[in-house]
């Protein structure tokens, strides 16, 4: 009998003008690098809040005000490679509980061993603000007396940092979660068998086929107003409008904190003019990115629902069913139009990506209107016949491979596109039950 | 319609019974199969299944309709001078289907797994119900008739 092969098979055979790589091998790859995104972003995290955030938030809720006398005023100075940072600490004297107290402090930062400035005329301003001999508010540590602060709250700029983390851990997650989107690939991938072992199906009439077709959905679960199913709009796009507005903002919150950096250098009179550039570069990509993100949030809230019931789920080629469809909002279209289409997925191994392609393979206009107004309140609504072409193939979803029947609803305003809606259907082949 | 392995020795013969290879859902596929060149003592196991099987851009991924295993370890006899015959009858779907980046196929495969020697395999297309192909190029419009 055949033999299994255990080895880690690196490539695969080549296919067509591309070389597979192993999918098990992609998948590791892949699994490892967004842990280790995970695990960098929880690091930097935890430094973050157990190292800043926890002490800036104990210091700003939990110390309690008193009043202490500066006595003294002085710059530390601490060597950091060629340079020189600078740390202003104030002197103070304080008694709590019959306990004079007599410390060297400024921020939680200070007290901690940190909080260094890269300019000593940065901590000279900071000491002009106190004056020896006089009473200033301060903050002390109630579980520690002799922990002290004059000023508290937590500085704007470890939340920009913070964001640096966070896009690690985002990423990582989002990583993982993109591959467990694809349950089926890698279940196929992992449990992957000799055909010999599989459980033979015998003759079991459409068991291969029910598994390859999309649930249609019943009047029970979608009913409709005035026809028997409505059918749900595609999620899709919300989701990537939704994952390009989070990388949006992380992109921007990552370029603003560089370009604080390069404003720093500059202010400074030591400005580094690639790193400007770069910077500047960056904000500029990112502006973009805004501008175009907050153009389709607001094409999306503005235009309103649609929806789009039909008189049966699924459908089966040959036949004709009714449609109707309702577009609310206040819109004045060049054009609406309403299309049956076919779309074929195709999802492959690329290197260590899986990608997915998609065409169009079949595009039916049902109905078209031409330069008409949609007022407030007063939604737009057809009620129309579509026929499904004699002969057309089925709905059908592999773990790698689909062929997608739709309805697509899209509207063009002032000349460009401001509405796309896609409802998916159900197709059968002929002879199977419409309950199936 | 026939297919031979491309090794002369042995070789495996896989005939389906309708020889324009054209059949409709809930139709009956038959066919034959004779092993030549096959000692008994060499054959350990034999394997007829017919599946679907996608082509194209995407990955590969198959369906089991119906699968016959005989295997000498489990008690069957195998005598490779006897021809075998297989039948079942056909589902609804998934049909056969030519798109732009998605193909489906359905075959017959026979796999015959002899004593130190890599398993033979054979393999018979043939077309499930009959869907309208869709146009070579992207970005179709229609059917093509």
């Amino acid at each position: 009998m055949g033999r299994r092969r255990f080895w880690l098979r690196i490539f695969e055979k080549k296919r067509g003008h591309r070389r597979t790589v192993s999918p098990r091998v992609a998948f590791v790859i892949e699994a490892a690098f967004f842990t280790s995104l995970i695990v960098i972003g929880i690091i930097g995290v935890l430094i973050i809040v157990v190292g800043y955030l926890w002490p800036y938030w104990r210091a700003t809720h939990q110390f309690r005000p008193h009043w202490a006398r500066v006595l003294d005023t002085r710059i530390a100075e601490q060597a950091d490679g060629e340079n020189r940072l600078f740390r202003p600490e104030i002197f103070i004297e304080y008694e709590l509980g019959g306990t004079t107290y007599q410390i060297w402090t400024y921020d939680v930062q200070t007290l901690a061993g940190n909080g260094f400035l890269a300019e000593r005329r940065q901590a000279l301003r900071i000491l002009r603000s106190v004056q020896p001999g006089r009473s200033y508010r301060i903050y002390y540590d109630p579980e520690n007396p002799a922990k002290a602060v004059l000023v508290r709250g937590i500085p704007w700029w470890i939340w920009v940092v913070g964001l640096v983390p966070i896009s690690f851990l985002l990423l990582g997650i989002a990583g993982l979660t993109y591959l467990g989107l694809f349950g089926g690939w890698l279940g196929a991938v992992l449990n992957r068998e000799p055909l010999r072992r599989r459980r033979p199906d015998g003759d079991s009439p459409n068991g291969t086929l029910l598994a390859t077709l999309p649930k249609a959905i019943t009047p029970q679960e979608s009913p409709g107003t005035r026809l028997a199913v409505r059918l749900p709009v595609s999620s899709g796009g919300l989701w990537t409008l939704g994952a390009f507005g989070a990388g949006c903002l992380l992109w921007n919150g990552l370029s603003v904190m560089l370009a604080g950096f390069a404003i720093q250098g500059v202010v400074r009179g030591r400005p580094d003019w690639v790193y400007v550039g770069f910077v500047a570069a960056l904000l500029a990509v990112g502006i973009f990115w805004a501008v175009w993100w907050l153009r389709q949030v607001w094409a999306q809230t503005m235009v309103g629902p649609t929806v789009l019931e039909v008189s049966q789920q699924p459908f089966l080629p040959g036949q004709e069913y009714q449609l109707f469809i309702s577009q609310s909002g206040r819109l004045k279209l060049d054009c609406l139009e309403v299309q049956l289409v076919c779309d074929e997925r195709a999802m492959y191994c690329q290197g260590t990506e899986v990608r997915v392609e998609s065409r169009c393979v079949v595009s039916v206009p049902i109905l078209r209107r031409e330069a008409f107004q949609i007022e407030m309140g007063v939604p737009f609504e057809a009620l129309f016949p579509v026929s499904m072409p004699a002969g057309a193939m089925h709905s059908f979803r592999s773990a790698h491979n689909e062929i997608r029947w739709s309805i697509v609803v899209s509207g063009s305003s002032e000349g460009s596109p401001c509405l796309r809606r896609v409802f998916f259907l159900a197709v059968y082949p002929p002879g199977v039950g419409t309950g199936a | 319609m026939s297919t031979r392995a491309l090794a002369d020795q042995p070789r495996v013969i896989l005939r389906l019974d309708r020889h324009d290879g054209v059949y409709q859902p809930g139709e009956t596929l038959s066919g034959e199969y004779r092993l030549e060149g096959i000692s008994r003592r060499d054959l350990e196991g034999l394997e007829v299944s017919v599946l679907w099987r996608t082509e194209g851009k995407g990955e590969t991924d198959t369906g089991t309709h119906a699968l016959w295993r005989y295997a000498t370890e489990l008690g069957d006899w195998l005598d490779p001078r006897q021809p075998g015959r297989f039948s079942t009858v056909l589902p609804a779907g998934p049909l056969s289907y030519q798109g732009a980046i998605v193909k489906i196929l359905w075959l017959v495969r026979i796999r015959v797994f002899l004593h130190r020697q890599k398993p033979l395999t054979v393999e018979t297309p043939f077309q499930l119900g009959e869907v309208r192909s869709v146009g070579p190029t992207s970005g179709a419009t229609g059917f093509d008739r």
